[in-house]
């Protein structure tokens, strides 16, 4: 008998397993029966199809704020992501096309400030508070150090570095900030918030 | 004219499974096989019904060890005579479907 648990199966169970972690609260029981249900399943296709249409009905049962809530987490490590792989850009190619050459530092500033982003999404999207919390103070304290050296320490990139700065510290973080603390506050309100 | 509740194909092909065998209980993916059902569109209708009160369900101990426990179903009192009422209407006007439940 092959003992191996094949990739199909994995997935499968991958996905029984993010059921929980996507419902909402009132339906966190349902979530957890279809995915005991999945693990019976004894076809590996079977379970991943199983799987599939659970998902499908756990969203389909999702309140408007919870989709909101699951749309901006989306956002957010879309956003965290792009942070992240402009920065490593940055570093590989600072000088090349901007018009003064970066030092390092704004590069791995900026990595970390996307990894503050990251820990926001994730906060926000798993319902973990906190983890939003310090993912957006980290984030605002990071890109406000990385735009404040930036202008002042380098000549000749400052309207530059403030263009970047009014988009990305000014647009992004405070919008997705504003946000997110607005469904927060909402949900707290309609008493849904986990 | 407003449509009446739980009288879609897919509802009463759910009701008719669990009113032909009312005395057992049922796991999701049986259902699904049994009504024909993917479990996107199962999965809400169960939900709908246990909301209204016409649909019970409990955690059940599985037969194999190391298994999660799994959700199993059953009409309640009033899902019953739901679903006896709509069984008796397919009686009154028998309609060909291609839902397994035999009420479609």
């Amino acid at each position: 008998m092959n003992t191996r648990t094949s990739f199909v199966r994995r997935l499968a169970n991958r996905l029984a397993l993010g059921l929980s972690k996507i419902s909402a609260e009132e339906k966190r029981d349902w979530a957890r029966g279809m995915a005991a249900e999945v693990e019976a399943i004894e076809g590996d296709w079977a379970a991943v199809s199983f799987a599939v249409g659970c998902w499908v009905a756990i969203l389909r049962g999702q309140s408007l704020a919870a989709m909101c809530r699951q749309a901006l987490a989306a956002l957010l490590l879309g956003w965290a992501g792009v942070k992240i792989y402009l920065a490593i850009w940055t570093l590989q190619y600072a000088g090349i096309t901007a018009d003064a050459a970066l030092p390092d530092w704004i590069g791995q500033a900026a990595i970390l400030a996307g990894i503050g982003y990251c820990c926001a999404g994730l906060g926000l999207g798993l319902g973990r508070y906190r983890l939003m919390a310090s993912g957006f103070a980290a984030a605002l304290l990071v890109n406000g150090a990385l735009y404040s050296g930036a202008m002042f320490g380098q000549s000749g990139s400052e309207f530059w570095v403030m263009a970047i700065a009014i988009e990305d510290y000014i647009i992004w973080t405070n919008a997705l900030m504003g946000l997110a603390i607005i469904w927060c506050l909402h949900n707290r309100r309609e008493g849904v918030a986990r | 004219m407003p449509r009446k509740p739980n009288s879609s194909k897919q509802t009463r092909a759910v009701l008719s499974v669990l009113w032909n065998t009312r005395d057992d209980w049922w796991h999701g993916y049986d259902l699904s096989q049994q009504t024909g059902l993917k479990s996107g569109t199962l999965y809400p209708i169960l939900m709908r019904l246990k909301e209204q009160g016409l649909l019970v369900s409990q955690w059940r101990e599985p037969s194999q060890p190391g298994r999660p426990p799994r959700h199993v179903y059953q009409l309640s009192a009033s899902g019953r005579a739901l679903a006896k009422m709509q069984a008796a209407e397919v009686v009154a006007t028998p309609a060909k479907g291609k839902l397994r439940g035999g009420l479609a």
